[in-house]
């Protein structure tokens, strides 16, 4: 099934009489197609990526060419692929470790905002008395409490856990709170109506109105994760893609901090990719797409 | 009350019983510095399966008569009664439709419908029946499955009907439905809320900006004056039913929309953009 065709206009003859009995006069042709299942769409979106990164590498062979740079300063690209491969091991050792510490902290930020968020959209004493707060520990520079978290807990991964907790927490409070607070005071009023009760309103119309809004905090939440994750890793540690950026920038491995880079970013699409993909599975409906079109249509 | 409507299709008498009751009701709102009267003392009746427009100038407290109706928000002052109880909470037996289609975007066209009796002690079965029923009517049936992404703003507005009569309420309140449409399918619209109140026992109000729907599709016009607002006059529509678009054409239709635009004329209160073709 690809098209539905509208149906004849069989009830020409007499259309104002047949308005309350008969099938009301002729509607607006929209036909609705359900596309094929799009195959492809893993690679065409692989390619999104591909084309970008091609082009800032044959910018950065360009470079080097044209400027004569030395390798210790800017090494060719190919040469930072090879290295790629040849520091595999430690590459995908460290980056586990980096995306155990994102991963975890991202989980305990969504764990606590999501119930602060509630707390916040229900309650105007909790939002005048936590959000003052959220802003200022969110306007402190993370790094700044880098060391002193470091001091407290140590060298080991809870420090960074702690500080991809601290830095991702807020974006996704804003907006979970934006997200609850965005149902319709009329869509309130109308389920009232139905007979909702405060829970039904919240449980079947707050919290699903709210997804896209919350999924947008996550994607923003989850990529500011790894940068308190990596920042982490700057200050004081003994593992991770950060550890080992410091560590080969120390010895002028000008290579390995370019693999350790281009292993973050592998990492942090990764994790974004995956959110999205969550996203996609949870709220199929929120496509702008299918609107857009049929706004064009009518 | 002077309602006589000999050839209306509910045939009633004026002995028929009030359903809606608004009993010397006064709405305002106290704010920091000053307080805001939305709706100085209003007092009217509707009776059982009667539809009435309310129509007057933005700000004359008309939804906000309508919210109180249904029970959602409390009056300042006087009393509100539906089917001879007092309102003091939001109203179940009611179907409300908004200027804001106000549908569920992650769900289904029909689903949206069902919704109306996600938390009502009815009969699942019956209630898809007379939902797909109701979408069949208003020609949406292809579009049951469709989300409401993939349908134009008509028929949305449509579909939120649907959701407001799909489990047969004594009381159909609406806010200027019609507002955000076009006026080809305002048209279609007024034609198929006439069709679906056929086919229900519903007591209608319906808040409106068009003089010439409110014609149109009441019985008694109800029409208010600027804020603070207040009933200034009622207007009865004696034309037979069913109505036809072409009753804008009948001399009794031109001189009752002449009426009513000659009150607000007076009023000073020319806001309505729809009354040139009057």
């Amino acid at each position: 099934m690809t098209t539905r065709q509208p149906k004849p206009d069989s009830n020409g003859v007499s259309e104002q009489a047949d308005t309350l009995s008969g099938p009301p006069t002729p509607r607006p042709r929209i036909e609705i197609l359900n596309p094929k299942p799009d195959r492809l769409r893993i690679v065409r979106e692989l390619s999104y990526y591909a084309i970008p990164v091609l082009l800032i590498f044959a910018i950065w062979w360009l470079a080097i060419e044209i400027f004569s740079i030395k390798a210790y300063l800017l090494p060719y690209p190919h040469d930072v692929l090879a290295t790629l491969w040849t520091e595999r091991v430690q590459l995908l050792q460290e980056g586990w470790v980096t995306l155990q510490e994102t991963l975890l902290g991202f989980g305990l930020a969504v764990v606590v905002a999501v119930p602060i968020a509630i707390l916040v959209t229900f309650s105007r004493i909790a939002e005048r008395t936590i959000y003052p707060l959220l802003v200022i520990t969110q306007v402190v520079p993370k790094v700044a409490i880098a060391p002193l978290l470091i001091v407290w807990m140590g060298f080991g991964i809870s420090a960074k856990i702690l500080l991809a907790f601290l830095v991702a927490f807020f974006a996704i409070v804003v907006n979970t709170a934006t997200g609850l607070g965005s149902l319709d005071i009329k869509m309130v009023h109308l389920a009232r109506s139905m007979g909702a009760s405060t829970w039904q309103i919240f449980v079947r119309f707050r919290l699903p109105n709210s997804l896209p809004i919350f999924f947008a905090g996550l994607k923003v939440g989850v990529t500011l994760a790894l940068i308190g994750a990596i920042v982490g890793e700057f200050v004081a540690s003994g593992q991770g893609l950060g550890f080992l950026t410091v560590v080969a920038m120390g010895s002028l491995k000008t290579q390995l901090v370019f693999a350790a880079i281009i292993a973050m970013a592998v990492v942090g699409v990764g994790m974004y990719a995956a959110v999205e993909a969550l996203e996609r599975l949870l709220i199929p409906w929120s496509r702008t797409g299918a609107r857009r079109g049929m706004e064009a249509l009518s | 009350m002077t309602q006589t409507p000999e050839v209306s299709r509910r045939g009633g008498d004026e002995t028929r019983d009030a359903l809606i009751v608004v009993d010397s009701v006064v709405k305002s709102y106290r704010g920091k510095r000053s307080i805001t009267h939305a709706l100085d003392t209003t007092s009217l009746e509707i009776a059982q399966g009667e539809f009435v427009s309310v129509i007057g100038p933005s700000g004359c407290g008309k939804s906000t008569l309508l919210m109180m109706i249904a029970g959602l928000i409390p009056p300042t002052e006087g009393r509100i009664f539906v089917g001879g109880e007092e309102v003091t909470s939001a109203i179940d037996d009611v179907g409300i439709v908004f200027q804001e289609d106000l549908l569920l975007q992650w769900k289904s066209t029909l689903d949206n419908v069902l919704m109306q009796g996600a938390f009502r002690d009815i009969s699942r079965d019956q209630l898809r029946e007379r939902a797909v029923g109701m979408l069949e009517m208003v020609g949406l049936s292809e579009f049951a499955d469709s989300y409401p992404d993939e349908l134009s703003g008509g028929m949305r507005q449509r579909a939120s009907i649907c959701r407001a009569l799909v489990h047969n309420p004594s009381v159909l309140l609406m806010d200027e439905p019609f507002g955000a449409l076009d006026a080809m399918t305002r048209d279609q619209m007024a034609l198929d809320i006439q069709g679906m109140w056929a086919d229900t026992q519903s007591t209608v109000l319906f808040i409106t900006h068009s003089i010439t729907e409110a014609v149109m599709l009441s019985d008694r016009v109800l029409v208010f004056g600027p804020p603070p607002g207040r009933l200034v006059e009622e207007v009865v529509v004696d034309l037979p039913r069913p109505r036809h678009l072409s009753v804008r054409e009948d001399p009794e239709y031109a001189a009752l929309v002449g009426r009513i635009r000659t009150l607000l004329e007076e009023m000073g209160v020319i806001r309505d953009y729809t009354t040139a073709e009057a």
